[in-house]
């Protein structure tokens, strides 16, 4: 197989300090929709974020929501992020009448982790106050299972669907990463036909969580692992392929282009045994909002919050690739936030910059953060 | 084994080599050299093993209502020519530090490709005779089926379906030879080869007509390799070259594909290993409809469905990408019939 080499070292992390060469797997990439003049990621506001605290966003006794503090949070992160004194004119910079928006939640570990119902519920009434209709607002997730647990049809008006790739229109046979990982027979991996034949905008709407595999899942696995069929290939032994591959699929059009706008829900997140967990021992509140059109500039602080979290509650860091805290025991991982269960590849999101996705340079971004 | 026919009957029955050759490339004519070439030697010698007439099913008395219905004969009462063949199913079981499961399916397509062609199913637990079935027919195997009382229902509408699609055998098309050194080495070296649908053909001598050869004890194929079967099935993969493989199949890990043709026409037979035998392509859906599994074919056809459990299944999304043919296949149940009328 041709490969070429990767650096997959990053030069800030000490624990990666001995530069390790990987190889590259072979991707084609298999598309018929060229870039939009206006890509969405990185989009208008390369290098930026922006940071919503709230301490009374939710109660981390009850779980409950603060719905008016929510709402206060979108709309300052809103029009931070783009300077617009009225939230209105912010959404509007993105969305208009004539779109039909997917949001693209995250509902694995759902209802102990997903992506707020309260958070999309407010995305949904900002994209309806700019003109999108109802009917063309589809809050959506690759599989069919876990989203219906989060019950988002309670939370926004008639009209708006929540749709998987089970129940609409599967995957797009013409639009497909093809690459062979580890002998796998399957493999391509197809995006969403929803993406591809209907959606104009994407909104995506991670959560803050840890990831075996990938180190932390923020913007980028979001939206690329939640949008294309056959990924979990990639994470199938202690050596995952997750570095290159959750880039590789965010960079595809049209899924590129048209994911305008990252709004990251950080009231509740998971800091060991995601992205599944529903082990109330890994649940934290960080009780903040991210904002912005840059992924890895997102992503790349997501990486602090999760580790700060895991140092903070005496785990290793997700940087860490030592063997002696690996098991193949499933049970071991769950029980034990010291033991990795596949090789972290938090470098996913440094890799994706290599790929023109966004910042990774902290220098370089950008961080406003607010507290209301 | 079954009669086998001579080459000249392929694609143009009563005339010679040359005038097979003609026709063939008349037919072929849009194709690129190298491939009217490859498939040409593949097709000619598959027409040495090529069948002579369907699969014969057989059943014991207590499936008469089978034999009423003209879907099976009574089972002979010497079955000493029929070899026993074990059950297909599907079996999950972990691998280490894995994401998913890796389904081990227990086929006999491995069974039939090195030489079985009167098989014995002599006592099928519920659920599995519609499979055996099925599986005996893709393979044109005359089989004794001794089907579980609960069966009867479900094999009888098998057998049903089975009859309706009955056609002349065309001889199996493959990518690669293996060359049958009879040892016990080869038994999982080729039931990988049939898991992961690497189309091959079991020969007594090295055949350089088609894509690949594999003998053991050779440089690229050593004995030892046979020890990790699963490495082994691999090894061949990277020699042979997905480009060159005949058949894909994209969306699960449990269905078998078997490929007959004869230069005018192609069927593919696709066989679901599923517990429930049910093949929904990883849970795809379109509309109301799963979206079953996409499938490619090496050459340019005309492609049309015939799917157990699924009686108006259409395929979709087909097209043809270079010098191949891609489309969607619907959910279907045990076994789906691809007919391919090859595209000038």
């Amino acid at each position: 197989m041709n490969r070429r080499a990767f650096l997959a070292a990053a030069a800030s992390v000490p624990v990666l300090a001995a530069a390790e060469t990987r190889p590259i797997p072979d991707y084609r990439t298999v598309t018929k929709y060229a870039p939009a003049p206006q890509s969405g990621m990185p989009g208008p506001y390369p290098g930026r974020v922006v940071t919503v605290h709230s301490p009374n966003c939710i109660d981390e006794a009850t779980e409950k929501v603060d719905v008016p503090t929510v709402q206060a949070m979108i709309a300052r992160g809103m029009t931070t992020l783009t300077g617009d004194k009225d939230p209105r004119d912010s959404w509007a910079r993105f969305f208009n009448s004539q779109d039909f928006v997917g949001i693209k939640i995250n509902c694995s570990g759902a209802p102990g982790a997903m992506s707020m119902p309260e958070v999309v519920a407010d995305i949904v009434k900002n994209l309806m106050a700019v003109g999108v209709k109802p009917a063309n607002i589809v809050i959506h997730e690759r599989g069919g299972g876990q989203i219906l647990l989060a019950h988002y049809e309670r939370f926004v008006p008639d009209g708006v669907r929540v749709e998987s790739a089970n129940t609409w229109l599967g995957y797009d046979p013409a639009v497909y990463v093809e690459t062979n990982f580890f002998g796998e027979d399957d493999t391509r991996s197809y995006l969403l036909r929803m993406v591809t034949e209907h959606f104009t905008k994407i909104v995506n709407v991670p959560n803050m969580k840890d990831h075996s595999a990938s180190g932390v899942t923020g913007c980028l696995k979001n939206i690329a692992y939640g949008e294309f069929g056959n990924v979990a290939r990639s994470h199938y032994k202690a050596q995952t392929e997750t570095l290159t591959f959750i880039g590789t699929l965010a960079r595809v059009e049209p899924l590129r282009s048209r994911t305008v706008l990252n709004i990251m829900d950080g009231l509740r997140g998971v800091w060991h045994a995601g992205p599944f967990s529903t082990d109330k021992r890994y649940r934290f509140y960080p009780k903040q909002m991210k904002f912005g059109t840059d992924p890895v500039a997102i992503d790349r602080f997501l990486i602090d919050v999760i580790d700060n979290k895991r140092r903070q509650e005496g785990a290793i860091s997700v940087w860490e690739r030592n063997m002696k805290y690996f098991s193949t025991k499933l049970a071991d991982w769950q029980a034990n936030p010291n033991v990795n269960r596949f090789i972290r590849e938090p470098a996913h999101i440094e890799y994706a910059s290599s790929l023109g996705l966004g910042v990774y340079d902290t220098t370089r971004i950008h961080h406003t953060e607010i507290t209301i | 084994m079954k009669s086998a026919n001579p080459p000249a009957r392929v694609g143009n029955p009563g005339t010679g080599y040359e005038t097979f050759r003609a026709a063939f490339c008349a037919e072929f004519r849009c194709l690129s050299p190298a491939f009217q070439r490859t498939m040409f030697l593949v097709l000619t010698t598959a027409a040495l093993s090529a069948p002579a007439e369907n699969t014969h099913f057989y059943v014991p008395p207590a499936a008469s209502t089978l034999i009423a219905q003209a879907l099976a004969e009574p089972a002979p009462t010497e079955t000493a020519t029929f070899q026993s063949v074990p059950t297909p199913a599907v079996r999950f079981q972990n691998n280490e530090a894995q994401a998913t499961t890796s389904p081990w399916v227990d086929s006999n397509a491995w069974r039939f490709q090195r030489g079985i062609s009167k098989a014995n199913y002599a006592k099928l637990p519920p659920g599995s005779a519609s499979l055996a079935a099925a599986e005996a027919f893709a393979f044109n195997v005359d089989a004794i089926l001794n089907p579980d009382p609960a069966d009867l229902e479900p094999l009888t509408r098998m057998l049903q379906f089975l009859k309706a699609q009955r056609r002349p055998p065309m001889p199996a098309l493959a990518n690669i030879a293996v060359v049958d050194d009879h040892s016990p080495a080869l038994d999982e070296v080729l039931n990988m080869l049939s898991r992961r649908n690497l189309l091959y053909r079991v020969v007594s001598a090295p055949d350089r007509k088609l894509d690949l050869t594999v003998q053991l004890g050779t440089k690229d194929f050593p004995t030892e390799a046979t020890a990790n079967p699963s490495d082994f099935a691999a090894r061949v993969r990277e020699k042979l070259g997905d480009d060159k493989r005949l058949v894909r199949l994209y969306g699960t890990s449990t269905v078998i594909a078997h490929l007959t043709g004869d230069g005018k026409r192609a069927r593919l037979y696709l066989l679901s290993y599923t517990r429930s035998r049910g093949q929904q392509g990883g849970n795809q859906q379109i509309g109301n409809q799963p979206a079953g599994i996409r499938v490619r074919v090496l050459g340019r056809y005309r492609p049309s469905v015939a799917a157990y459990g699924a009686p108006d299944a259409k395929l979709i999304d087909v097209e043809n990408p270079g010098n191949a043919t891609e489309f969607t296949l619907p959910a279907f149940n045990t076994l789906a019939i691809i007919d391919l009328d090859a595209v000038k």
